[in-house]
């Protein structure tokens, strides 16, 4: 069991050219994503578990 | 350029059957040529007492050759391998012969062909045929240090910041940070939080540093000189950690410093599509007059494509094999690179039979007696880590792995052992063993050989001597090979070759000299 629960899907494997865009930058929605999901999170009430 | 060939130091060149030989056979290399005639002795004789006493001028030594059934030769020449200080004396003919015989490998991998070829041209014709190499040492190093520095500038990219360029180590970026993502989406701990915060300054920097190398790509497709090409494999983090290392000292070295060398850097350049990132480092090929080759823990397509493509087009590559010879100072080293660097680089000398090597063995063992079982539990715990700590680009948590693993500085001291054998290995089938590490410049025909050294000081050393025409060559003849060898000094590594074989030699120059060279 992760100390998270993170699972990496694929897993994260360096062989990752199939995997990626065309693109050689970085994709900036992963980033966006990021930013989002630690804005909500920050926004939520916090459990008392989570504290 | 220097060239010393021992075998015709060797020759007496007073004694007449000799001196014939030489002129004949190493200076015009006929193959196949009459017999000594005792008849000629005395003439010979009176040759050798001219230029024993007074030195043999360029017109006696054009009669000299006439009498031997050569091809006369121009002033051009005379002056350019015999020297145009004066009049040529007896013991210097054999140090002429072979910087004649040095010349006419760099540039023609053969010698009768290059005499036919070179004895009859003016000064032009002459230096346009030996190309790079007619120009003297003193003019290159004050064409050199000379040179205006450009009007653009690369915005350094600091080493531990490289590997955000990546493609590959991106894309674990990529992973990693969705798995972040998603996970806050359910979980909002303040472990996790910290750790997607980070993950968020990451994804900021990478951008940064993304756009520092797309600057970088303009600035080096502007600049009016390129001098070196460097050649380097780089999908993981400590890959690009290496190679700005090496890139680093080797261009900072006093030797090089003082050239005021342009060079192309991988660790400072981005493009935004495969396409244009093969296109810009093909241009880089053909612009830079040498490539450095970096040898590393594994070799790909890329970098040996480049190798490749600089041989084709006649141009030196140095290759350089790092030498580790203190262990114990690479294992405090490799302590520092991630974890993931272990997995990879046990489970890659397993797999190509390096530990199982009765050569290395008995090393490993003296570190840990029964070593495959001791990275075999190590390899073990960390994948149990690994479960629990999916991400790789988090390296404080790996380093607190580190520290309460009782046996990871014996882990890093049997790679460093292992990693230490490995190179040496690959530096000897580079220098001594794999046919390809001699390929034909595409229009000339001429075996080029890769240069291969083992330490950032004689990388420095012979790309400064390299690109000023001031490294030294000894001339051999390689029985064991069926070759003559043109074997560079510091490298010890073939750099051009004459094969004895001869139906090949035939079949190969009737192609290759149809294309006009």
């Amino acid at each position: 069991m992760s100390e998270f629960n993170i699972k990496l899907v694929p897993p994260s494997d360096p062989r990752l050219y199939e995997q990626r865009t065309p693109s050689y930058l970085l994709d900036v929605s992963v980033l966006e994503d990021l930013k989002e999901a630690i804005k909500t999170a920050k926004a939520a009430p916090k459990s008392s578990e989570e504290k | 350029m220097l060239f010393e060939e021992l075998q015709i130091a060797a020759v007496n060149v007073r004694n007449p059957e000799s001196l014939y030989k030489l002129l004949v056979t190493d200076l015009c290399g006929e193959k196949y040529f009459r017999d000594f005639e005792t008849r000629l002795k005395p003439q010979i004789e009176a040759f050798i007492s001219i230029s024993s006493h007074d030195g043999l001028n360029y017109e006696q030594f054009n009669e000299l050759l006439l009498l031997f059934d050569q091809d006369r030769v121009t002033r051009a020449f005379f002056d350019f391998f015999f020297g145009s200080n004066g009049p040529l004396k007896l013991d210097a003919l054999p140090t002429c012969i072979a910087r004649f015989r040095g010349f006419a490998m760099l540039a023609f991998g053969d010698f009768r062909f290059a005499y036919k070829k070179l004895c009859c041209l003016d000064a032009d014709g002459l230096r346009q045929k030996l190309g790079p190499y007619s120009k003297t040492t003193e003019d290159l190093a004050s064409e050199f240090s000379s040179r205006p520095v450009p009007a653009l500038k690369i915005e350094k990219i600091p080493r531990s910041e490289t590997w955000c360029l990546g493609y590959i180590a991106k894309g674990v970026y990529e992973n990693e940070a969705t798995a972040v993502a998603s996970q806050i989406k359910e979980s909002h701990s303040t472990a996790l939080m910290k750790q997607a915060e980070v993950y968020q300054q990451l994804g900021e920097r990478i951008k940064q540093v993304e756009a520092q190398g797309l600057r970088n790509t303009d600035v080096y497709l502007t600049w009016d000189y390129m001098d070196v090409y460097v050649a380097t494999s780089m999908r993981k983090k400590w890959e690009f950690e290496e190679t700005a290392e090496f890139v680093s000292a080797l261009f900072s070295h006093e030797s090089i410093r003082k050239l005021r060398l342009r060079y192309f850097d991988p660790t400072q350049s981005q493009c935004a599509y495969r396409i244009d990132k093969g296109l810009v480092e093909a241009l880089m090929l053909k612009r830079a007059r040498c490539t450095v080759y970096m040898v590393q823990e594994s070799d790909t397509m890329g970098k040996d494509s480049e190798l490749a493509s600089t041989l084709a087009q006649g141009k030196p590559v140095i290759a350089y094999v790092p030498r580790i010879d203190d262990i114990e100072a690479h294992a405090g080293k490799l302590y520092e690179y991630p974890l993931d660097f272990f997995k990879i680089r046990f489970q890659v000398l397993q797999a190509e039979g390096v530990l199982d090597d009765p050569k290395l063995r008995p090393e490993l063992s003296k570190i840990e007696p029964d070593f495959i079982k001791f990275i075999n539990e190590f390899l073990q715990s960390m994948a149990l880590y690994r479960q629990d700590q999916p991400l790789s680009l988090w390296s404080e948590r790996d380093k607190e792995f580190k520290l309460n693993s009782a046996p990871f500085k014996s882990i890093c001291k049997l790679l460093a052992t292992a990693e230490s054998f490995n190179f040496n290995k690959r530096s000897r089938t580079l220098r001594e063993i794999h046919p390809l590490s001699l390929q034909v410049h595409l229009e000339s025909g001429v075996a080029n050989g890769v240069l291969v050294v083992r330490s950032v000081n004689d990388c420095a050393e012979i790309l400064s001597k390299l690109l000023t025409n001031s490294l030294s060559f000894s001339i051999e003849e390689d029985a064991r090979q069926g070759c003559t060898i043109l074997k560079e000094k510091i490298s010890q590594s073939p750099f051009r070759v004459v094969t004895n074989y001869e139906k090949m030699a035939n079949s190969f120059w009737n192609f290759y000299l149809r294309s006009g060279y």
